[in-house]
């Protein structure tokens, strides 16, 4: 069992990523040494500093119109982690709401509120959002609420339950009695007490929204160009495999190693604010 | 039992209607199909009569009606591509993915429930880190990076492997080992948390107090009731084994349902997208229901903890 004091090693190194990686999303205008959709013809598919042929100039290689690949990578952290970031607030949000909605009323609406949730629970998402995408079209706002629809049933799922076990304890039950109105005892009073599991299910939800985004992304069905992700930067760098690896490689170690820190992270977080919740 | 099982048939079918209600709905909503069908090019009398021909002028509910019966019959509408039925398109693609996603689970099973069982004798050792370690990472690659790690590796560098189609035993392999890595990793999970769960029970100290050895206890007496579990995990599996085929099929140029979704979506050829989610919705709502009805079988406990409800 993991305390603040004697973190392990791979829990640390995951810490310092993932600021790095918002340092990296936040500061992306000062940081990149070039815009992200400067195009240069003369310095196309320029390797890595690494391998011969590359240049300080391109510490990451161009892409095949010349574009610096590690600027772009900066750029599309940025919009991974807004798009990830967003889409995971409002899953929290809406399955939240949805949540106390259910113990609030009971009755036909909580039978609605579950029905919706084991609906949702049968389908796969990616299957669903992309049905989404092909009827609506695609556009960054549907994109992003896609996103935000992503993981709502968990949310539900926990606040209920949660939700139906606070209303039958003493401060609820005094609060009621003092005449306080229904969304003052949820939203402040039993939110707070359930914030936990809220927090450790978003951080949960965070990377499996990273993936989504990434592979949907990759498929060349979610962000697209003129703006950069990290999956559609692996999806269009695909097609130079043969020639220029690093285009698809640089974003794709950086997607892993994202995710990954994020999974560590959350999985140590889990353990550490609720050691009931753990599983073996 | 019979109660138990007639309840959650009932609900299977109450997901599905939903379902087929919610694509109905979509696709009415997402605009006029006559004017997204032939075009806006066409006089409007052109129109008219394409709306009189396939009943889009009568009243929203009467359309609902005639859809229903339509997909009674097996009819999924038209493709927009070739004016085939949709259901045509999508069937002769399903073997392709079907064979793919077989030797996935083929391969899952093999590694990952050996790798969660080991782990969980060996719990606290270098060998239960290494492979808690192995499915954590399993977990955080995105097919599509395996994917494109493996053609990088076996593809072009070493030449070893083709990396688009599907026409022999070995195109199999890359597309294979891409989506089992991440399934592996979710078996090795959970068969490792039920080995542990079952290897504290009291009949396997009494099987160690009979002399019986550690392994053939572990293999005789544990494993059959980890397996209990595992059949929960069944539905959840298939799940993810839909959505690997999706990205694989995709990043390997298989030429299977998985490729045709993201083609039909890029197209927007609604029919042959509505057909696949149908299609993908009955299969999980059936492996849903399977699994419910199996666990009671294999473990009636359920049914007392439940109590009545």
């Amino acid at each position: 069992m993991a305390r603040l004091a004697g973190l392990p090693l791979s829990v640390r190194l995951s810490g310092v990523w993932v600021l790095a990686m918002l340092a990296v999303a936040i500061l992306a205008d000062w940081i990149a040494p070039y815009d992200y959709a400067a195009i240069d013809l003369r310095n196309r598919l320029t390797p890595p500093i690494w391998m011969t042929g590359g240049t300080w100039l391109h510490p990451l290689g161009t892409d095949d119109l010349g574009r610096d690949v590690l600027s772009r990578i900066i750029y599309s952290v940025r919009t991974s982690l807004a798009v990830a970031l967003l889409g995971t607030i409002i899953g929290a949000a809406l399955g939240t709401s949805l949540g106390f909605l259910a113990a609030r009323f009971r009755g036909w609406v909580d039978d609605l509120v579950t029905m919706a949730i084991d609906f949702q629970a049968a389908l796969p998402f990616l299957i669903l959002a992309l049905a989404a995408l092909a009827f609506l079209g695609n556009s960054l706002v549907l994109f992003v609420a896609i996103m935000g629809v992503y993981g709502w049933e968990r949310y539900a799922r926990i606040v209920r339950g949660m939700a139906f076990a606070a209303q039958a304890q003493g401060y609820a039950i005094a609060l009621r009695t003092l005449g306080a109105s229904s969304a003052r005892v949820y939203f402040a009073h039993i939110l707070p007490n359930i914030a936990s599991a809220i927090i450790v299910n978003m951080t949960l939800n965070f990377p499996e929204t990273v993936l989504l985004e990434t592979s949907l992304s990759f498929l060349g069905l979610g962000i697209q160009p003129p703006m950069t992700s990290l999956g559609n930067m692996v999806g269009f760098g695909r097609d130079y495999l043969l020639s220029a690896w690093w285009i698809a490689v640089c974003p794709a170690v950086v997607i892993f190693v994202t995710t990954l820190a994020f999974s560590l992270l959350g999985d140590w977080l889990r353990d550490y604010l609720d050691p009931a919740l753990r599983g073996s | 039992m019979l109660v138990f099982a007639l309840r959650k048939v009932f609900r299977a079918l109450l997901t599905v209607m939903l379902l087929v209600t919610f694509t109905f709905f979509i696709l009415r909503l997402t605009g006029d199909p006559a004017t997204s069908m032939v075009g806006l090019d066409v006089p409007p009398e052109a129109r008219e009569a394409f709306r009189v021909k396939w009943g889009l002028d009568r009243p929203l509910w009467t359309q609902y009606l005639i859809y229903l019966e339509q997909l009674a019959q097996g009819d999924f509408g038209r493709s927009f591509v070739g004016a085939r039925p949709a259901w045509d398109v999508v069937a002769e693609r399903l073997p392709k993915t079907l064979s793919l996603m077989g030797a996935t689970t083929l391969v899952t099973l093999l590694i990952g429930i050996p790798l969660g069982v080991i782990a969980a004798v060996r719990r606290g050792t270098w060998v239960d880190r290494l492979a808690i370690g192995v499915s954590v990472a399993g977990l955080s690659l995105p097919n599509f990076v395996v994917g494109i790690l493996l053609i990088l590796l076996f593809g072009v560098g070493l030449m070893w492997l083709p990396t688009t189609g599907s026409d022999t035993a070995w195109h199999f392999i890359l597309p294979v080992v891409t989506m089992a890595t991440s399934e592996a990793a979710v078996f090795a999970r959970f068969a490792r948390s039920a080995m542990l769960d079952v290897l504290n029970q009291p009949y396997m100290r009494t099987a160690a107090a009979k002399g019986r050895d550690r392994a053939s206890a572990v293999v005789w007496h544990a494993l059959p009731n980890a397996a209990i579990p595992l059949v929960t995990v069944v539905a959840l599996y298939l799940g993810r084994l839909i959505v690997g085929a999706v990205v694989t099929e995709n990043v390997f140029a298989w030429p299977g349902v998985g490729s045709l979704l993201v083609l039909s979506v890029e197209h927007r050829d609604l029919a042959v997208v509505q057909t696949i989610v149908i299609l993908v919705g009955i299969t999980m709502v059936a492996a849903n229901l399977t699994v419910d009805i199996a666990y009671r079988w294999l473990d009636p406990r359920t049914a007392r903890r439940e109590g009545a409800g």
